[in-house]
């Protein structure tokens, strides 16, 4: 077969680049270093925590075990991000695997609480030396199943009002001022409904919570069909707010609006707040409230895969992270998060100057009174429907 | 010798088809099947809350393509129009530029662009149009969005037409210009009926296109009112997991898209 | 050059008025096509910009240095190097397809072409949703070479569908010629038809190219979070609106096609594409 001519020697050519592409991507994960360990941690959160591992948390842990490399990928952000990494996991013990890729996992509580009733995790918690330090009602039971021994916070994330102090001479103390409010200021509160974040989820939960007065029923069960009336009347109530209200495209829209000044006050995530202002995104005034009866915090959970293929270095990872002054240094001093760990063991670490940062507007005191659970799963879906039905 | 060399043209053809069945049928069929089941068991649960969620949204999702299809159509005919009778490249050169500008790209340019104290709105007033607090109120909505569609399918659309307007034969614009016909007139009585069929294939293809799109409303969209179908698809499958009521949405695409193709077979074949 | 084709041909334009009236023409497709570009060119330069100023009250390239660490070049690479095989696989499956199509030997021919149309004709994201969980089942998902599978199955039809175009604009003469003179089919084609061919292959290979490299709901659901492209990387930067980063992003995104579109402006003639629609 003659193939001198130019489009044989492009066809030459082709055939050529693909089969070198296809060997190199065939052999370009695999096959280096057996003897370094690579540790895989999946990570559910904004960019900001992917960086706090890659240059931090990961920088630390490699500083102690050199023959460890951390790769700390992100999955995106929300709800959605955490699904991908429950995905990958389900589908790799449905098809029998071992040694999966995932050795880390960070991922919202819902997601970790699936994880959990599905058998997909690892219950390394009582092989970490900071063990007697993981505290809380979050980490015995979530969204109504049992984590114990799967999980440790690394960071807990509270809802609260934001609000610019130029405008709102009196931040709201209760949901009802906060309806009043509202009613004087229309479309000058912001949040971003159910599809594009948990800040503006966590709202919603909070105003049922306020609407129908049920905290312990919603969060502690049992969990019947029967009290959905009383779910459609909180939310046709809330159909009633909305249209005083600016509905925004997710966290981070509530933020830009609230920095623009379009709204003046709005629901966020209190550490995506301080972010913004440490990134100068964020006018410095903007200060977080939390409103009686309370807002939801919402931890983000270190988990590992049941049949992670690092398991070990899995967890001695976590430990670093559980490590109460890294919480203090790097979590809470630097990030302005509220540690995942016991607060007593990590605050006395903290400056002062940090502290009060941290606490500025919303102070432990706020927090052991206004911060809610979650409701359960079954509760929690339910809200969500009703608000899809009837707010849209 | 000939017979065995026909022969094995014919199965250098077979890894393309099978790469479509595999990628595209075999996925289709699952979704279909998908669409009637709930826990394993066969039911019409999904479709029924389809009908109660979601039925104001694929009213909006016609009409959202429609008015894109309007768009791209009301300003694509004439300059293809134009380009076919007037020598202009810097127009067609401008034209070709959407077709390689991203969908998302397009979504958050547009976004940016039409944003309530977005671009637009700072060029009006740098010229003087409007007055300095004045916002955009429709780059969220239903129009944004149709003009956000309109202008990315506008390249290509412009490009199948003047094509198939170049294809239609000198002599009968001569004809028409020895009649007295105008440019117009050339243009809706020549050239458009002569390039009927590429015209509805271009429309099927857009609206279609439109009709499930993805990328722009991701992009644009606001996080409460109506949403365009595959946004509210998105959300089911990536927030949720509920792959069955995702593909019984996903049914109700491919019937609107169904029913678009069927118009363009029907057309074709007469 | 085929009987039916006319090669574009300037008509007079007479006088000031036809001119002036193209000029006016340019200028307002300029502003229709340019402007939503250029409100993304002041956002990458813009280091701080809070309402209600018209314009960045600082301006600067340090978005644009952030090109050089974080996942910004890492998702270009892989967006380019996904598209190279994208392209070339398409390509080198669709010749056959599509040269049978065009000399009409292909059983069931236009049925055939039609199954190449459907991944762009029908509603992509509820296909490729169910992709994405066969593609976990079989280990695909977040993988390259899975996602290099989606962007084969929607990019196929621009291959397909151009080169049979370009393959029956090459008229049959020159090869029932050779034939007659006793080359094989395969010489023939290798010899005659696709050096006329090349110039409209370079044209469909573009047209992949730019359509894998753009990919993004595919990628999306397939490959991300794992294998992420440059628009699944935009996407996620405007989500967070984070607008510098996302508008550079943007325009890094828009370099190769605008590249590609000055260097290949030729190639894309509007007659190759004339043959859309004739089935």
């Amino acid at each position: 077969m003659m193939m001198s001519t130019r489009a044989g020697r492009i066809a030459r050519a082709a055939i050529g680049l693909v089969a070198i592409l296809t060997i190199l991507v065939a052999t370009g994960p695999a096959g280096y270093g057996q003897a370094r360990v690579t540790l895989q941690v999946a990570i559910a959160a904004d960019v900001n925590v992917v960086e706090v591992h890659r240059n931090f948390l990961g920088a630390a842990f490699t500083k102690n075990h050199p023959n460890v490399t951390v790769n700390a990928v992100g999955t995106g952000t929300g709800e959605a991000a955490s699904r991908a990494i429950y995905t990958k996991l389900k589908a790799q013990a449905d098809a029998g695997r071992r040694n999966w890729d995932i050795d880390v996992a960070l991922v919202s509580m819902r997601y970790a609480a699936q994880m959990a009733k599905e058998h997909l995790l690892h219950r390394y918690v009582p092989e970490l030396q900071f063990a007697p330090y993981v505290v809380g009602a979050d980490t015995v039971r979530a969204f109504g199943v049992d984590v114990k021994g799967y999980v440790v916070p690394m960071f807990k994330n509270q809802i609260a009002i934001a609000y610019n102090p130029r405008f709102v001479a009196q931040p709201p103390k209760t949901f009802a001022d906060l309806e009043a409010w509202v009613r004087a200021n229309p479309r000058r509160f912001g949040y971003n409904g159910i599809k594009g974040g948990v800040s503006g989820i966590g709202f919603v939960m909070a105003w049922v919570v306020y609407k129908t007065g049920r905290y312990d029923l919603f969060t502690h069960g049992p969990f019947d069909k029967a009290h959905e009336g009383l779910i459609r009347g909180a939310i046709e109530q809330l159909r009633d707010f909305n249209r005083n209200v600016v509905i925004t495209s997710g966290n981070a829209g509530t933020l830009d609006a609230l920095n623009r000044g379009e709204i003046w006050m709005g629901a966020v995530w209190v550490d995506q707040l301080v972010a913004w202002k440490n990134e100068g995104r964020m006018n410095p005034e903007i200060t977080p409230v939390l409103i009686a009866p309370g807002l939801p915090i919402y931890p983000l959970y270190l988990t590992v895969p049941r049949e992670a293929a690092n398991r070990e270095w899995a967890a001695k990872y976590i430990d670093l992270v559980a490590n109460p002054q890294i919480q203090a240094k790097v979590i809470v001093e630097q990030f302005g998060w509220y540690p995942g760990i016991d607060p007593n063991r990590v605050m006395p670490l903290v400056s002062p100057a940090a502290r009060a940062l941290l606490f500025r507007g919303v102070t432990p005191e706020d927090l052991a009174r206004y911060s809610q659970q979650m409701p359960l799963g079954e509760y929690y879906d339910a809200i969500l429907l009703a608000y899809e039905e009837i707010v849209r | 010798m000939r017979r065995t060399e026909q022969l094995l043209w014919w199965m250098a053809a077979v890894p393309a088809t099978a790469a479509i069945l595999v990628g595209f049928g075999v996925p289709l069929l699952q979704s279909l099947a998908a669409s009637f089941m709930r826990e394993g068991e066969p039911t019409l649960a999904n479709y029924v809350l389809v009908y109660r969620l979601y039925r104001q949204d694929v009213i909006y999702t016609i009409l959202v393509a429609a008015a894109g299809l309007v768009l791209t159509f009301g300003t694509g005919i004439p300059l293809a129009g134009y380009l076919r009778l007037h020598h202009a490249a810097a127009v067609e050169f401008l034209l070709k530029v959407p077709l390689f500008v991203p969908f998302v790209v397009v979504g958050h340019a547009m976004r940016v662009f039409l944003a309530p104290r977005g671009t637009l709105v700072s060029v009006l007033h740098a010229l003087g149009l409007t007055s300095a607090d004045a916002t955009l109120g429709f780059g969220q909505g239903w129009l944004g969005l149709a003009i956000a569609l309109a202008w990315k399918h506008l390249a290509l659309i412009v490009l199948l037409l003047m094509g198939a307007f170049r294809a239609v034969d000198e002599s009968y614009l001569e004809a028409a210009r020895g009649f007295g016909a105008g440019a117009v007139r050339q243009v809706w009585a020549v050239l458009v009926p002569m390039a009927a069929p590429s015209i509805a294939l271009a429309a099927v293809l857009a609206l279609t296109s439109m009709l499930a799109s993805f990328s722009i409303p991701l992009m644009m969209s606001q996080g409460s009112g109506p949403q365009m179908l595959m946004i509210d698809l998105y959300y089911r499958y990536g927030q949720h997991g509920d792959f069955g009521v995702a593909s019984a949405i996903g049914v109700v695409s491919y019937l609107l898209a169904s029913g678009a193709a069927y118009y363009y077979l029907r057309a074709v074949s007469r | 050059m085929s009987g039916a084709a006319v090669t574009g041909h300037a008509t007079r334009a007479h006088g000031l008025a036809a001119l002036a009236g193209r000029a006016a023409l340019t200028a307002l497709l300029f502003g229709i096509i340019v402007g939503p570009l250029a409100g993304l060119v002041v956002w990458s330069v813009a280091e701080r910009w809070h309402w209600p100023a018209l314009l960045p009250q600082d301006i600067g390239l340090k978005y644009w240095a952030r090109i050089t660490r974080g996942d910004l070049f890492g998702a270009l690479s892989r967006g380019v190097t996904i598209a190279v095989m994208t392209t070339a696989l398409a390509l080198v499956t669709a010749i056959p397809v599509s040269y049978a199509a065009a000399r009409k030997r292909l059983p069931l021919g236009p049925l055939v072409l039609m199954v190449f149309l459907l991944p762009q004709a029908f509603p992509q994201l509820p296909v490729f949703a169910s992709a994405a969980v066969l593609f976990y089942r079989w280990n695909l998902a977040g993988t390259v070479p899975g996602v290099v599978l989606i962007h084969l199955v929607g990019g196929l039809v621009y291959a397909v569908w151009t080169m049979t175009a370009v393959f029956r604009a090459v008229g049959e003469e020159l090869e029932e010629a050779a034939i007659n003179l006793g080359a094989s089919i395969t010489r023939t084609f290798f010899r005659i038809t696709l050096p006329l061919a090349t110039p409209g292959i370079i044209a469909s290979a573009i047209l992949v190219f730019i359509y894998s490299l753009d990919e993004f709901t595919g990628t999306l659901l397939v490959g991300a979070p794992y294998v992420t492209t440059l628009p699944v990387y935009m996407y996620t930067a405007s989500l967070g609106y984070e607008m510098q980063i996302a508008s550079v992003t943007a325009l890094v995104l828009m370099v190769p096609g605008v590249l590609l579109l000055v260097l290949m402006e030729r190639y894309l003639r509007a007659e190759y594409l004339a043959f859309f629609g004739r089935l």
